[in-house]
């Protein structure tokens, strides 16, 4: 009887392994693809049959890319908007994901879908009228009307996921927490918002994605080329008329792709770790 | 709880006023143009519905229809288990998680213009390297997004590889709130780990589950610039999904009016699918 | 009352300077980065550089748009009363930009400019009698082949398109495919609307009449149907990808050797050359559908135009005038695209053997270059002719059918839109 469960587990084991390794390579082959050619010199790159290895492997896509201020203040601009949009979401979104979890009040339900319904309208039907709006206002390439606008996008179903993360944490220590004379304010922040911080950094992290490689909304909020943010300058290399600029492309791309893998491996301890230090004690 | 009650809606009001301040003039303006007849930025002649009556009897638009559910659902269909499967694997006691986690959210960090020219070049029938592998494998000529029946298939799977890891995320985020202790007392009473994970886990999970099926099928009903860069729409049309036709409409033709009435029927489908994946959340309540 | 008035003057006298000095700022929207490295960036900087320092009053700020994104911007900014003062802008859209009031006509400030001293006349970029823009770069449809693939094959240079059907036969394999055109509904369907309009003017056709009507459903019309169907049937001379190509596979297929031949934009010629194909690159005149005849094309390009509320007209037309001057011409050559003034082809740099090409482009489009029509549903047209022209590879549609079908549908579509 022992022996079997041990090797049962043993078999789950081998077979877990297995199919996390295949579902890495799926996810990975096309994109070692693209790094690969970002290492090729321009030549190289549209041949066939092609060349797996680049020969001779050059960095010269990468130097290019990163002595140009440009790129680098590309970079800035959308770390300076991700950033700002997180902060702004999540202390916008939290209050409210709790009050919706927690309490019971007039026009809740109204409320509530009115709020998830503005993220229904699809972006590209709003993109001309903000556009519009912008430039009544004179807010086009201003830093703080863009994180408003992806704010404004992201708020709802942020506020519908943290919700989900509230209502399953029993209300036991906010009870006590109040019974202690916290207040509702307090309870939220001392108590409730350190038991969800696992869904606080997944939600940080799909906004940190969506806002990082946005193309549409930056490329109408913004006319100036300081003021660009990442996508929209790497979409030049694929709309150079002449052709596309494989190497520099895939260079920029791969740049592009760094600040969300180390915000990923940054955020992800905090994801995993809410689970023993919770305490959400039987 | 008793306190006062104006508490939730003071915690609500930032959320109103930031949606209400940014949103509100944007979704009027959307909704009132689909009243009219434009030309270019200019509104013409206030029309009523003769827009959407005009959609109706256009058969491209209800191709477009099809094809969008097709696209969203087909999807669904596939990110949703396999997030499922990649949160509850990692979820594991297994060496080299945060590795095997890192490397597969790495699809999901590219942008849709990246991807699809990644995949564009790979699939490429002159000098892509699977056509190279196919080559040596013996295969002729094989055409993947110049097949009509088969692009759309083609783009559902590529959405499927950028999107997975969004779902892994957030149901790996919501396993980590599921109380040990309930395990163990499915265990005591018997069950395996597959019932365990139909009576124990998945219950705990369903809001998770229904927010992220939600924000999926928005996400999918509204992508466009995967579908463009890979297709355009083609080949035959195979891959125009409503959305495509909203940006070329709005940005490219100008037929603003038009373009806005069908993205009111984007939001109906959006309000439709969202409210059913809550009504079924509700049933399943059991608490 | 005597202080006052001497306050006002000493007043006066210090802003005049000032005002004077200071320094009128232009917008400029590019799809090119200025010094980016590549031969178009680095001739912008210097063209800047060079206007800066004939004109050191006025400032150009280059704003960097994406090319896709140029009609969408501006149309959306003219219509909230913002737009830049000068706009590079591709000649298809100026019909585009004119009926939305997007542009302005630059009459008033051309009263003095060389109005023959053009490559193609003054009026090609005028409508309704009005000039709109100053076209700063042509570039035409010639036939880009691999010396080194019809070597091979043992293959002449087609001057016909029968002969591209038998040479472009003989040359098809999986590996590389002997006559490349693009029929993809991505990119706009850009490839497949530029070959199709030179392949009406070759046949002899206009595709529409100045109505905007779609009128080529006539015997041009037909040759060019019947042409699309026999390179993928008869001859089997294009491979059914052709389906899903766009420049982007015709340019790489060229630099890797993967396309024999294709039809694509003179401007292409350099880079396909510096991008991998090196000397085996050539070019030939567009072939025709008459032995001996050259077949007529149709001269595109970017163009220069002036915002509908461009803040400072006067200096935005110098800049206007001095990017499509014969000096700065040489410039616009020396980085790959051909001149638009006929005075600039008599400067030293293009009389060299190097620049003969360049050259002998000009004396083509000279003889037979027209200009097009471009209505206003231009992108709308190219979804509806790529997918018609894709039916006949992949549904084996009759040609004259798919070319009714095309012409309705389009016509339907610009009815109902009034």
């Amino acid at each position: 009887m022992r022996t079997s469960r041990r090797m049962r587990a043993a078999w789950a084991d081998a077979a877990t392994y297995i199919i996390l390794c295949l579902g890495c390579v799926v996810a990975v082959a096309p994109i070692v693809w693209g790094l690969l050619t970002s290492l090729k010199t321009q030549n190289n790159i549209a041949i066939y049959p092609p060349r797996w290895f680049p020969a001779p492997l050059t960095l010269e896509h990468y130097r290019v890319l990163l002595v140009d201020k440009g790129v680098v203040r590309f970079f800035i601009n959308s770390l300076i908007l991700s950033v700002g949009t997180i902060l702004l979401s999540l202390a916008v979104a939290a209050p409210a994901a709790y009050a919706a979890a927690r309490f019971r009040f007039r026009g809740k339900h109204t409320i509530l879908l009115a709020i998830l319904a503005t993220s229904m309208i699809p972006g590209i039907s709003i993109l001309v009228p903000i556009y519009l709006l912008a430039v009544k206002v004179k807010l086009l390439n201003n830093y703080p009307f863009l994180i408003l606008v992806y704010g404004a996008w992201l708020v709802p179903q942020a506020v519908w996921f943290i919700k989900g993360f509230v209502e399953v944490i029993p209300r036991d220590m906010e009870e006590a927490a109040l019974l202690d004379g916290c207040s509702t304010l307090g309870a939220f922040v001392r108590v409730v918002l350190p038991l969800i911080q696992p869904g606080l950094a997944a939600v940080a992290i799909l906004i940190f994605v969506f806002v990082w490689n946005d193309f549409l909304i930056g490329v109408t909020l913004t006319t100036q080329e300081e003021m660009r943010p990442v996508q929209v300058g790497l979409v030049r290399f694929l709309q150079d008329t002449l052709g596309v600029w494989w190497g520099q492309f895939m260079a920029f791309t791969m740049l592009a792709v760094a600040p969300i893998l180390l915000a990923f491996f940054v955020l992800q301890k905090r994801f995993i770790a809410g689970l023993s230090s919770g305490g959400i004690k039987g | 709880m008793t306190s006062k009650p104006v508490i939730p809606y003071l915690f609500l009001l930032p959320s109103l006023a930031l949606v209400g301040a940014i949103a509100f003039y944007p979704i009027y303006y959307a909704i009132e143009i689909s009243l009219y007849e434009t030309r270019f930025l200019q509104k013409v002649a206030f029309v009523g519905l003769d827009q959407y009556a005009r959609l109706l009897a256009d058969a491209g638009f209800l191709r477009a229809l099809f094809t969008s559910l097709r696209y969203a659902l087909a999807s669904l269909a596939l990110t949703i288990p396999i997030g499922m499967m990649f949160a509850l694997l990692l979820n594991r006691p297994i060496r080299f998680r945060a590795f095997f986690r890192t490397i597969l959210v790495i699809p999901w960090t590219l942008s849709q213009a990246v991807t699809a020219m990644l995949w564009v070049w790979v699939l490429n029938p002159s000098y892509g390297p699977l056509k190279y592998l196919l080559d040596q494998a013996g295969f002729g000529q094989v055409v993947f997004l110049s097949n009509p029946d088969w692009a759309l298939k083609i783009v559902v799977l590529v959405n499927t590889w950028m999107t997975y890891p969004l779902p892994t995320i957030l149901f790996l985020a919501a396993l980590q709130t599921v109380p040990k202790e309930l395990y163990e007392s499915a265990r005591i009473d018997g069950s395996n780990a597959w019932s365990s994970f139909w009576r124990v886990t998945l219950p705990f999970m369903q809001n998770t589950v229904v927010a992220t099926a939600i924000m999926l099928t928005l996400q999918f009903f509204n992508m466009v610039t995967l579908i463009y860069v890979m297709t355009g729409g083609g080949p035959l049309g195979s891959t125009q999904t409503l959305s495509l036709r909203v940006f070329l409409d709005g940005f490219y033709n100008f037929r603003l009016a038009g373009a806005a009435a069908v993205g009111m029927v984007i939001f109906l489908l959006n309000i439709i699918f969202s409210l059913s994946y809550i009504r079924v959340l509700r049933r399943s309540e059991l608490y | 009352m005597r202080k006052l008035m001497s306050v006002a003057v000493l007043t006066a006298v210090l802003l005049i300077p000032l005002v004077a000095s200071a320094a009128t700022e232009i917008v400029y929207w590019d799809f090119i980065k200025p010094g980016d490295g590549t031969p178009r960036g680095n001739a912008l900087a210097k063209h800047v550089e060079r206007f800066h320092a004939k004109y050191p009053d006025i400032r150009v700020k280059v704003e960097v748009v994406p090319p896709s994104s140029i009609e969408p911007n501006l149309i959306q900014g003219a219509a909230a009363g913002s737009t830049p003062d000068v706009v590079r802008v591709y000649n298809y859209f100026l019909p585009m930009h004119v009926s939305a009031g997007s542009v302005q006509p630059v009459d008033k400030y051309a009263e003095k400019a060389d109005k023959g001293d053009w490559l193609l006349p003054w009026s090609s970029t005028a409508f309704d009698g009005k000039k709109y823009a100053l076209p700063y770069e042509y570039r035409f449809f010639a036939l880009l082949y691999r010396k080194d693939i019809l070597d091979k094959a043992g293959v002449q240079v087609p001057t016909t398109w029968d002969e591209v059907c038998q040479a472009a036969g003989k040359i098809n394999s999986p590996q590389v495919m002997g006559y490349a055109f693009g029929l993809s509904q991505a990119n706009s369907a850009y490839a497949a609307l530029e070959w199709t309009e030179n392949m009406i003017a070759a046949a002899g056709g206009q595709l529409f009449d100045e109505r905007g009507r779609a009128v080529f459903n006539n015997a041009a019309g037909r040759r060019f149907f019947q042409t699309i169907a026999d390179l993928i049937g008869k001859c089997k001379a294009s491979g059914q990808a052709v389906v899903e190509f766009t420049y982007n596979h015709m340019d790489e297929g060229l630099k890797a050797g993967t396309i024999a031949m294709a039809s694509l934009g003179t401007h292409r010629y350099l880079a396909i050359r510096a991008g991998g194909a090196g000397e085996n690159l050539r070019w030939a005149p567009p072939p025709s559908f008459e032995k001996g005849k050259a077949a007529p094309v149709h001269v595109n390009g970017w163009t220069l135009v002036m915002g509908r509320h461009a803040k400072h007209p006067e200096a935005a037309w110098k800049f206007m005038e001095f990017m499509t001057s014969p000096e700065t011409q040489v410039v616009v050559a020396q980085a790959g695209e051909m001149p638009t003034r006929k005075s600039t082809y008599q400067d030293a740099w293009l009389k060299k053997p190097e620049s003969r090409f360049m050259v002998e482009w000009s004396e083509y489009i000279a003889k037979n270059g027209r200009s097009g029509r471009y209505p206003v549903g231009w992108f709308d047209f190219g979804q509806i002719l790529a997918e018609g022209a894709q039916s006949i590879g992949l549904r084996n549609t009759a040609p004259d059918k798919a070319l009714a079908e095309v012409v309705e549908r389009y016509n339907k579509s610009i009815d109902g839109k009034k």
